[in-house]
């Protein structure tokens, strides 16, 4: 399956990075979906998409006032003028040698790395290994919908799961989750709420 | 040193105590005006024979010159010609600094082609074209014929002429029609005129305009918030005339300070543009025949909040009366795209293209730099007195 790029690094550090897209990209990248961001020799940064920020500006703020605005100024505003989406990726692993792990990368991402969405192979490739460790991350991270975030990824990565005939996945997801915030009761009842929402 | 706010507030204070009566005689110099305007509207025989008159004797005189629609005509918004091609440029420009470590000049032209309503081909709109053309100056380019380094306004001029040939450049592919847009006036305002470079640089800007007439282009200069006094100062002559000091005209000011766009308030609704009218001036003199420079007012605007641009066209569009209709629909359908704040769209984004930003004049220096010294040339401090400047504002 051919690689998805959905853009390119603006800014990173060792937990997150965010990467800046075209907006004809923006179709692609979805929150709560895994990403990858291939380096030199093999190593490679896996994320999680938790913000998708596409921001104004005073141009944008003047035409939102008229009346009607054209299909043409509509798409020189998202094709011309260089107000890029900015999708936010946290950190949730890495593979090196042949290796996934979960934990925090030894190195970030550099400007104007290219960043892929994690076709249905790979994530589940990197879901599998080890004990859900990733979730920590996740879990850790200040200010980011975590009930959501986790809703949305496990719905995404049940779907391919169960596509290889491992239909029990999200239920060992949720396990997990459980036995990790069984001391943060209120945050885990935001959890189990968003993942009550998932549709079968 | 700070200003010194005391001695500017105590002259501050002065202007305050005089603008109330100068409010008046503003008041009292647009009544007259506006009076003379409705009275002298639909005289264009009059007011022509004031203005030959009056230039006989002062060949500066400028002013506006009456054509075939009364002054005070008004022209309703027409329809919008479909598969027209929309065309704008704007310039930015970096002067070379002799106090800077290396004298360089640049002129950048931004342009943008938008063909409205022209998909793809596969049901979505076609974002419009970004075109830039960065022009570096470098050795003798810096220099006039004479040996002196190029002043801002030749500069100017050199970016003025860019932006036409630019435009002329992407009207050649049309489809027609087309819609050129510059910002600010066709007349050109620069000095020194008796400069070789300015009169050569002059020469190759009517030869755009000609080629850009051949192809029938509906050029125009775009005046946001216009100050022109031209109309005024064409019927400040009927008052001279009267005092029997017609060859005062231009050094006599009696309706100074009242700008055209007053007599309009009332009398152009939204969307509505005024008379087409001739301009009579010294620089306007060099355009002539089908370049012959004219303007109309266009209110933009929206009911109860009124705002006025003055529209600079050669004489090849004023007399087409297709190219006039689809120029004042395209800009109307273009200044409503910013909402309360009209100005054409295209226009902005000509010169949010155009612009070179002070980090970007850096970036260029340091690349001029970088190459100068890998060719082994030796490269200047600054000035002293530019090193001192940097001192005082850095950090």
């Amino acid at each position: 399956m051919a690689e998805l790029e959905i853009g390119r690094l603006l800014r990173a550090s060792t937990t997150a990075c965010v990467v800046g897209c075209r907006v004809s990209q923006a179709n692609a990248p979805a929150f709560g979906g895994l990403v990858r961001i291939p380096l030199d020799d093999g190593y490679g940064i896996y994320g999680l998409i938790y913000d998708i920020r596409i921001e104004d500006d005073g141009l944008v703020r003047q035409l939102v006032t008229a009346e009607r605005i054209d299909e043409d100024v509509i798409q020189d505003n998202r094709v011309n003028r260089n107000v890029p989406v900015e999708v936010s990726v946290l950190h949730v692993g890495y593979r090196q040698a042949g290796q996934i792990h979960h934990l925090l990368p030894p190195r970030p991402p550099l400007s104007l790395d290219a960043i892929y969405i994690c076709g249905p192979k790979e994530a589940c490739a990197f879901t599998e290994a080890g004990r859900f460790g990733y979730f920590r991350h996740v879990l850790r991270a200040a200010d980011l919908p975590v009930g959501e975030l986790l809703a949305a990824h496990i719905q995404l990565l049940h779907r391919y799961h169960a596509e290889r005939d491992n239909c029990g996945w999200s239920s060992s997801a949720v396990q997990e989750l459980i036995t990790l915030m069984r001391d943060d009761y209120p945050t885990l009842m935001t959890v189990l709420g968003a993942l009550s929402d998932i549709s079968a | 040193m700070p200003v010194n706010f005391q001695q500017a507030l105590q002259q501050i204070r002065e202007m305050g105590k005089q603008a109330t009566q100068e409010q008046r005689r503003l008041e009292e110099r647009r009544a007259e005006a506006e009076v003379l305007f409705l009275q002298f509207a639909n005289e264009l025989d009059t007011l022509e024979q004031l203005v030959d008159r009056a230039a006989a004797e002062n060949p500066g005189l400028r002013c506006a010159r009456p054509l075939k629609e009364f002054l005070n005509q008004t022209f309703t918004t027409p329809p919008l010609e479909p598969g027209y091609t929309l065309l704008a440029a704007d310039g930015s420009q970096i002067n070379p600094d002799r106090h800077a470590m290396v004298e360089f000049g640049a002129i950048n032209v931004g342009a943008i082609r938008l063909r409205p309503g022209q998909g793809n081909g596969n049901g979505s709109s076609q974002a419009p074209e970004e075109i830039v053309q960065s022009q570096m100056m470098f050795l003798k380019d810096l220099f006039t014929a004479s040996g002196s380094l190029l002043t801002d306004d030749l500069v100017a001029l050199k970016r003025d002429l860019a932006e036409r040939q630019v435009l002329a450049e992407l009207a050649r592919s049309g489809p027609a029609p087309v819609v050129a847009l510059t910002d600010g006036p066709l007349e050109l305002f620069r000095e020194p005129k008796g400069m070789p470079e300015f009169r050569d640089g002059l020469e190759k800007y009517k030869q755009v305009l000609h080629e850009l007439a051949d192809l029938e282009v509906a050029t125009a200069g775009y005046v946001d918030r216009p100050r022109g006094d031209l109309i005024v100062r064409l019927l400040e002559l009927v008052i001279l005339e009267r005092r029997g000091q017609l060859n005062r005209a231009g050094a006599e000011r009696p309706l100074l300070g009242v700008y055209d766009t007053y007599l309009f308030r009332q009398l152009l609704k939204p969307g509505q543009r005024s008379a087409v009218t001739g301009i009579h001036s010294g620089s306007a003199q060099s355009f002539k025949d089908r370049l012959a420079l004219h303007f109309f007012y266009l209110n933009v605007g929206r009911e109860g909040h009124p705002y006025f641009s003055r529209v600079e066209i050669p004489r090849w569009v004023a007399d087409n009366a297709r190219l006039l209709n689809l120029l004042h629909a395209c800009l109307l359908a273009q200044a409503a795209h910013l909402g309360a704040r009209p100005y054409p769209y295209i226009l902005h984004r000509a010169h949010e293209i155009a612009v070179i930003t002070y980090d970007e004049r850096n970036q260029l220096e340091n690349m001029i730099i970088a190459e100068l010294r890998r060719q082994g040339v030796p490269v200047d401090e600054r000035s002293n007195k530019q090193i001192a400047k940097d001192t005082r504002y850095s950090g």
